[in-house]
């Protein structure tokens, strides 16, 4: 017979062997026999002679198999048989392990995604945000050309420096007019990156110098999602903000800053104009072997020197901090991330207690099994290997079913943070990703799997095999052993619940802030002006006016008004300086937007004293602004501040105060309200300096309505096109949601350790539950024996609480001691209320507590129900 | 022949690996036969001096037919018995004759040292 067949028809040779070896048996005894021995001893002399027939069909067989990937399936298929005669544990492990890993999982793809991703340029090291600050280190400062100008010179030597602006502008696409952000830049900004345009190429220093060199490069997602990613597009012009600008190339995809549309050189005429708002930010790579500290140092000092040469009321930073781009790009939202990864560890930590818990109480009902196998010659190694492939397949499976949770679980975390966070759309499972997790399922199966196994394979062999009693001190270690573990459970388990309970407390406190204005009934509408079509001409008369008009006769508006930002999560802001002829406080950098009359009635803001704009309020009259009543406080310090003159602006404007308006939060409900001026839109003429940015560029539509918000926004748009179909409005939505959207980062963080703490409650009471039944189970002949002696079963029941109360307080006391420490991590997000605030410090315990107490009723009541006469007989 | 550690001093030697199958394949190069005669047969010509256990030629003999050294095919024998009937192939002769001949080598080697009083 052929070699090979005859290795694949294992059959046929088991059965050929035996059938040989029968015979031989056969052969020899009838050989004893004629020689005369009797029948009996001659088959077990033969026998004898034969030696250990089993072993020998082992060794025979073994020479046409592979023995150890053999041996390593006969462990998965016995594995596979033990796990489903248990499915109800085979399932919560697995459960609990996919909840584990996959959250796991989850966390790392993000943490790749949006911290480790986005620094994919080449030497990502060497790249730095220059930013001016004060002598503190604390406050920052824009700087503007002139700086950036000495900083290059200082630094020639050591390190490239480039800059940039971005700023919104209109882009014309073949579907219509766009909002997009553009980027001014300097010529080698992008090499300073080390980023290379993909198609075509990219600015040279020359496209600075010359004002009507109109060249621009498109970034990746605009060249697909606006002109169908089609080449030809190099070498044709795109009108940005009615300018005609020739396309030289396309950037490439994923870049970290992923919000600009388009670049253009930023002409060096505008950069010498030197107006108010001209702040750029700027990058520095340092060149190669250049230390960070040294260029920081040089920069401080030339900075120190640019600050006394200053003019008076110009905003000079005094020192430079060069800030990693890492941490510039990611500042705000590690700490954030730092949080999230603690929490999942801590789930990921619990699962694998749990899931070691109901491994060692299996292992504990095996020893007896264990102990045979030992007997009949399986090495340690060999028991370990078994228990180990046991655990490995639980760990596999509960992998593969955490990598859908993960999925589901970044998709949920893309689609939220789609628009605070623009890098979140790098998040995929990609292959690192991928590696991590198979790296989670091995480390959580060999630390499930090693633990329980050695503790089971060491054991003498006769003693367990006589009788494994409770009291044995080997089954006591590993009670022990469970119930450290449960205990770690539940600590880890109240971190987690306790920072869920501040981060709701901190949402409710943000929703109940008092705003200073009212939120419900209001449709807000974002306006972008096409400047280019109004050239010269008076935006108020000419469309502000009319649009308020039209706005008004809407069926369903009660008030319009027109502002340059309203309060609560808009995306511009305009800050003036204010001079101070002889009062106390010099400098007030204040809020400063133009405001239409109706401004007060529309938002609900209360008048608190003089009067806000009205019809009169006109170009020729007298100019008149209304402050707030911080700016009343900060200024001139609480005194009557009705018809008092300021001066304001790099270009010097002068006013009257004649109203002040009560404080409202302009930017978010967790910080506090800022100086504030209103001007009112009627006074600015063009040529004015403030005209421009006040109302020349964007604005902001807040319309009351009697009937419902949502429904009036369709007839809002189309009233706003018949206008003028040029200007670009977007971002319609209620204020109410606005200020939703506001507290969007802490209703998520709450929404997200909140789902953490409920998912490490559910998987603690689960073990705790599992520990009691299955010490209920183990002691069963102890309580038989109690309740024979008289013990009712009150007191059984009682006992097994006492044990749930114990584990319970312990895990909590010291779940305590590590919330004390760990809240600290929560810092930034907390509002409201502190680190340490009792009410959530006493109730989460409590709550920890009762369900405790609820998922061990059921352990109990079996123990109560145990019949003493069944659980005496049996064993 | 199955290997054992460790040993004490007054039990007879384990042979060499290798040293069945070179038996079994000599015992087979005479004529062919089945497992049982097999061991009668080496039991007999070694005078009784080697103390095969007779299950551990099965285990040698899987091996010999996985290296294609014998075949086996089922016959009926003498007594009327199914028995499996192995027979030496040309590879086995092959191997045969080389194994004895580097097994003398090595017996001729061993002596020479072990010789008493060698000039």
């Amino acid at each position: 017979m052929n070699r090979f067949r005859r290795m694949f028809s294992r059959n046929k040779l088991a059965a050929d062997l035996s059938e040989e070896m029968q015979q031989h048996l056969d052969e020899k005894i009838a050989a004893l026999i004629a020689d005369g021995m009797p029948r009996e001893e001659a088959i077990h002399a033969a026998r004898c002679a034969f030696g250990n027939a089993t072993l020998i069909e082992q060794r025979s067989r073994e020479v046409w198999m592979w023995p150890l990937i053999e041996s390593i399936w006969a462990d998965i298929r016995f594995a596979l048989r033990q796990l489903r005669k248990s499915p109800g544990f085979a399932i919560i492990a697995i459960l609990t392990l996919a909840l584990g890993i996959g959250v796991a999982t989850a966390m790392f793809a993000i943490v790749d995604g949006v911290l480790l991703r986005p620094l994919a340029f080449p030497h990502a090291e060497q790249l730095f945000r220059p930013v001016g600050v004060d002598a503190k280190g604390e406050d920052e400062y824009g700087v503007d050309y002139a700086e950036i100008e000495q900083w290059q010179e200082a630094t020639r030597n050591s390190a490239e420096i480039a800059y940039e602006r971005g700023d919104k502008a209109i882009l014309d696409t073949p579907s219509g007019a766009r909002l997009i952000f553009k980027d001014s830049i300097s010529s080698n900004l992008p090499a300073t990156f080390g980023i290379q345009p993909i198609l075509g190429r990219g600015f040279v220093p020359q496209q600075q110098e010359d004002d009507q060199s109109h060249v621009a490069l498109l970034s990746y997602t605009a060249w697909r999602a606006l002109f169908d990613s089609n080449p030809k597009i190099l070498g044709q012009t795109v009108r940005i903000d009615g300018e005609l600008y020739n396309v030289i190339g396309i950037m490439p995809q994923h870049l970290a800053d992923d919000q600009f549309e388009v670049w253009t050189p930023m002409p060096r005429s505008k950069l010498q104009s030197g107006l108010s708002y001209d702040r750029l930010l700027s990058i520095l790579r340092l060149k190669q072997g250049v230390e960070p500290a040294a260029v920081q140092a040089q920069l401080s000092t030339l900075q120190k020197h640019i600050a006394e040469t200053a003019k008076p009321g110009d905003e000079v930073a005094t020192h430079v901090r060069l800030m990693g781009l890492g941490d510039s790009i990611v500042a705000d939202v590690r700490p954030a991330l730092t949080a999230l990864e603690i929490a999942v560890g801590l789930v990921w930590l619990i699962a694998c207690c749990n899931v070691a818990g109901l491994l060692l109480a299996r292992i504990a009902s095996r020893s007896v099994e264990i102990n045979i196998r030992s007997a009949l010659g399986a090495g340690k190694w060999r028991i370990v290997r078994q228990l180990l492939t046991e655990s490995l397949l639980l760990s596999t499976a509960g992998a593969l079913l955490g990598l859908g949770l993960a999925a589901f679980t970044l998709e949920v975390f893309r689609r939220a943070m789609e628009r605070s966070l623009p890098q979140a759309q790098n998040i995929h499972l990609n292959p690192m990703v991928m590696a991590t997790l198979a790296g989670f399922t091995i480390l959580t199966s060999l630390i499930l799997g090693i633990v329980p196994a050695f503790l089971a394979a060491r054991n003498p062999i006769a003693a367990a095999l006589k009788s494994g009693g409770p009291t044995s001190s080997r089954n006591r270690g590993q009670a022990r052993l469970r119930n450290t573990l449960l205990i770690g459970e539940v600590a880890l388990c109240m971190v987690l619940l306790v920072g869920a309970g501040l981060m709701l407390r901190t949402v409710y406190a943000l929703r109940h802030v008092p705003l200073g204005f009212r939120t419900d009934h209001i449709v807000l509408a974002n306006l972008t002006v096409p400047n280019y079509d109004y050239k010269g001409r008076d935006l108020n008369t000419e469309l502000w006016k009319p649009l308020l008009e039209r706005v008004r006769n809407l069926p369903g508006v009660q008030l319009a008004s027109l502002s340059t930002v309203m309060p609560i999560g808009h995306s511009i802001e305009m800050q003036t300086v204010v001079y101070s002829p002889g009062t106390t406080k010099s400098d007030v950098m204040a809020v400063v937007r133009a405001a239409s009359p109706a401004q007060l009635r529309v938002l609900g803001i209360r008048l608190h004293e003089g009067r806000f704009f009205n019809v009169h309020d006109t170009a020729t009259s007298m100019p008149v602004v209304v402050v707030n009543r911080v700016f009343v406080q900060r200024y001139f310090s609480g005194k009557d501040a009705i018809g008092e003159p300021i001066r304001f602006g790099r270009v010097s404007t002068q006013a009257t105060i004649v109203g002040v308006v009560d404080d409202v939060h302009q930017e978010k409900a967790a910080m506090p309200s800022r100086p504030e001026i209103y001007i009112c839109m009627n006074q600015l003429k063009p040529g004015d300096s403030l005209y421009l940015p006040l109302i020349g560029r964007f604005m902001e539509l807040a319309v009351r309505t009697g009937a419902t918000p949502l429904a009036l926004i369709p007839e809002l748009r189309r009233v706003i096109r018949r206008e003028n179909p040029d200007l670009v409005a977007g971002d319609f939505t209620t204020m109410d949601q606005a200020v939703e959207d506001s507290i969007g980062d802490q209703r998520l963080a709450a929404r997200v350790i909140g789902i953490f703490g409920g998912l490490a409650l559910l998987i603690t009471v689960v073990g705790l539950y599992g520990l009691l039944s299955y010490s209920v189970a183990q002691r069963t002949r102890e309580i038989g024996i109690r309740m024979a002696l008289g013990a009712n079963r009150g007191r059984v029941m009682g006992m097994v609480l006492q044990q749930a109360m114990t584990l319970l307080i312990l895990g909590i006391a010291a779940g305590l001691a590590m919330a004390f420490w760990s809240t600290r991590l929560l810092h930034s997000f907390l509002y409201g209320v502190g680190k340490h605030d009792p009410w959530t410090m006493t109730l989460v315990p409590l709550l920890l507590l009762l369900c405790g107490v609820v998922s061990a009723l059921i352990p109990a009541r079996r123990a109560a129900s145990i019949d003493p006469m069944v659980a005496l007989r049996a064993e | 022949m199955t290997p054992k550690s460790p040993k004490l001093p007054s039990e007879p030697r384990d042979l060499f690996p290798g040293a069945l199958e070179l038996m079994i394949l000599q015992t087979l190069q005479r004529q062919p036969m089945h497992g049982y005669a097999m061991v009668q047969h080496i039991q007999q010509r070694s005078r009784d001096l080697l103390q095969v256990e007779e299950g551990s030629l099965y285990p040698a003999l899987q091996r010999l037919l996985k290296a294609g050294l014998v075949d086996a095919e089922w016959k009926i024998s003498a007594s009327n018995r199914r028995v499996r009937t192995y027979s030496i192939t040309s590879d086995g002769t092959k191997h045969l004759e080389r194994e004895v001949s580097r097994f003398e080598q090595m017996l001729e080697g061993i002596t020479l040292v072990l010789a008493p009083n060698a000039s």
